[in-house]
């Protein structure tokens, strides 16, 4: 609910995608990373095979690890997704303050990506 | 003052607004839209009065998205039952058992069966509350309300017009029946088309180009008529705000309270009656939990619009997409359920009426000959209704001469009829819902794979 206000003023319009340009960037070989729940993604049909899953609770930690491991580095691009897209901005909002510059929020996350886009949807 | 409330509502619409924007699911802009208008209903009360000016003004306003919207649904139910009708009748499967003529006899069995249980729970749950007709005074309102019914009862009269109403289900003229006029049009309307199916089935063999021809423009039809539902059904969220807003800005809480009995009472009944359905469901072979969780947004529309005749369309929807009921069963069940066999306004109402009074004047309850008798005219009287137009107020007039019981007390309850019928209504629809899953079962059709599926498939 607290995104109607940052909606109305687009105060982070230049962290979010939509499905179209998510499509382009995934095209241009970013990484995709993940932030829901386990649960929210058994809910839900899986996006993409290639994708990192680092649940929101521990974002900053796994992400480190991963850096770590070398499963992606630093200066990648970076696609995130969450159920809703309120989860995702706050991780991209966060990997921006950590200087990963190169990341962006699928706006309106997976509800998004599966909603019928005629607006009828009951 | 009355501009800042509009403010309020406008706020209140793009919030809603947004949350379809972005895409947040249909439950959960339902149920936002349901406590937004309870809460801005009830701060109107609170802030106002009841009754107040200022209310009623605001109301005016507001009741524009309410009304319109129960006015779109209004508009496409009789389209929505011809075409899915027909089409389902024209499409059926030479091969399976599952025949209109089937599928319509289970569903009108069970809706006047469980109809029967509603009327036979609320005697019992009126005989626990001590319900009585006594001691109820009468203003002058509820008198001239007394008088108008009084005129309405002769005109619908005694045993022998209730067969001759079960015989104007037919609709001698099925467009002045598609108009709506008359008050029997739902059902008038599905047997029209029913007919209008089986015809053009029938001449398949002989003349197989009319055939095809007929059966391309019902199926195109169809589709568009579904799409025209599923762009009214989209503004739900709004029209629930809307017509909660003016349930709990407009509800008469001193009037309630002193009928706080009998609405108490007839909740406990309509609640058993719920608990009844889905106690069927399980029986089905299928999670109750499942059916309450997918149903709820159907029934909160009920309850906020007091329109069964206007779930229609919801209740197809739900029961086709969610709970995998074919699509021949489910238009059946609900535009059917939405006049025969009431379970709310058809068998609880009537009964605790008819209970309150008959311990008024003395009549012993639980005797054989009254008790068997009332259950078995409450059962018919849902039937035959459905030819003058259902309602519970009608129910209760056609129950109660036959009875030979007065019929003022209807009008006595006249200030606490909406918040009765809202309850009403929603069980209303409840049993069509439930009528169509066990009819599914009982035929072999219900589609579990949909039923258990937890997000609805995107078309």
């Amino acid at each position: 609910m607290a995104g109607i206000i940052s909606d109305i003023f687009g105060w982070y319009k230049h962290l979010e995608v939509d499905k179209d340009k998510a499509l382009e960037l995934i095209g241009d070989d970013a990484v995709i990373l993940d932030v829901r729940s386990g649960k929210q993604i058994k809910n839900v049909e899986p996006i993409f095979e290639e994708n990192f899953h680092l649940e929101f609770s521990e974002f900053e930690k796994k992400f480190n690890e991963s850096l770590e491991k070398n499963l992606f580095k630093k200066d990648d691009l970076f696609l995130v997704f969450c159920k809703s897209g309120s989860k995702g901005l706050k991780a991209v909002r966060l990997l921006r303050s950590i200087g990963v510059e190169n990341s962006f929020n699928v706006k309106y996350g997976t509800n998004a990506w599966f909603a019928n886009l005629d607006g009828c949807g009951t | 003052m009355q501009i800042l409330n509009l403010l309020i509502m406008a706020t209140l619409l793009y919030i809603l607004f947004w949350m379809q924007k972005s895409f947040k699911s249909f439950t959960s802009r339902v149920f936002t839209g349901l406590g937004l208008g309870i809460v801005f209903g009830v701060s109107l009360q609170l802030a106002y009065g009841q009754g107040s000016n200022v209310i009623s003004s605001t109301l005016l306003w507001t009741n524009i998205v309410g009304t319109g919207y129960v006015s779109l649904l209004r508009m496409i139910v009789i389209p929505l039952i011809m075409v899915s009708i027909t089409s389902a009748v024209i499409n059926a499967e030479e091969s399976k058992n599952t025949s209109i003529a089937k599928i319509s006899s289970i569903i009108v069995t069970f809706l006047l069966v469980t109809c029967g249980i509603a009327a036979i729970i609320a005697t019992f749950t009126s005989l626990a509350f001590n319900l009585t007709a006594e001691g109820l005074v009468s203003s002058a309102n509820e008198i001239a309300r007394a008088e108008a019914l009084e005129q309405r009862a002769s005109s619908i009269g005694g045993t022998s017009d209730l067969i001759s109403q079960l015989v104007s289900i037919i609709p001698t003229n099925p467009f002045k029946a598609m108009t709506g006029s008359g008050n029997n049009a739902t059902i008038g309307v599905v047997i029209f088309s029913a007919l209008i199916g089986m015809a053009t089935r029938k001449i398949k063999s002989n003349n197989k180009q009319s055939f095809e021809l007929i059966q391309n423009l019902v199926n195109a039809s169809q589709d568009v008529v579904l799409k025209l539902v599923q762009m009214v059904l989209a503004l739900t969220p709004f029209g629930v705000l809307s017509l909660m807003t003016k349930v709990a800005a407009s509800s008469n809480w001193t009037e309630i309270s002193r009928l706080g009995n009998f609405v108490v009472a007839t909740y406990v009944a309509l609640i058993l009656m719920f608990l009844v359905h889905l106690l069927l469901i399980m029986l089905c072979g299928v999670s109750p939990i499942i059916f309450l969780k997918k149903s709820w947004t159907v029934l909160v529309f009920a309850f906020t619009s007091r329109t069964s005749a206007g779930a229609i369309p919801l209740n197809i929807d739900c029961q086709v997409k969610k709970l995998g009921v074919p699509n021949s069963i489910a238009s059946m069940s609900a535009s059917v359920g939405a006049t025969v066999g009431q379970n709310g306004c058809g068998g609880v109402y009537p009964a605790m009426l008819a209970v309150m009074i008959a311990t008024a004047l003395g009549i012993e309850i639980l005797a054989p000959i009254f008790f068997v008798k009332l259950i078995i005219v409450i059962m018919v009287a849902s039937l035959g209704g459905a030819g003058i137009g259902g309602g519970a107020t009608i129910a209760a007039l056609i129950v109660l001469p036959i009875m030979g019981l007065p019929i003022e007390l209807v009008g006595l309850l006249i200030a606490i009829e909406p918040i009765l019928d809202q309850g009403r209504t929603a069980l209303n629809v409840s049993g069509a819902m439930v009528a169509g899953v066990v009819t599914a079962k009982v035929v072999g059709d219900l589609d579990k794979d949909v039923y258990n599926a937890k997000k609805v498939k995107v078309v």
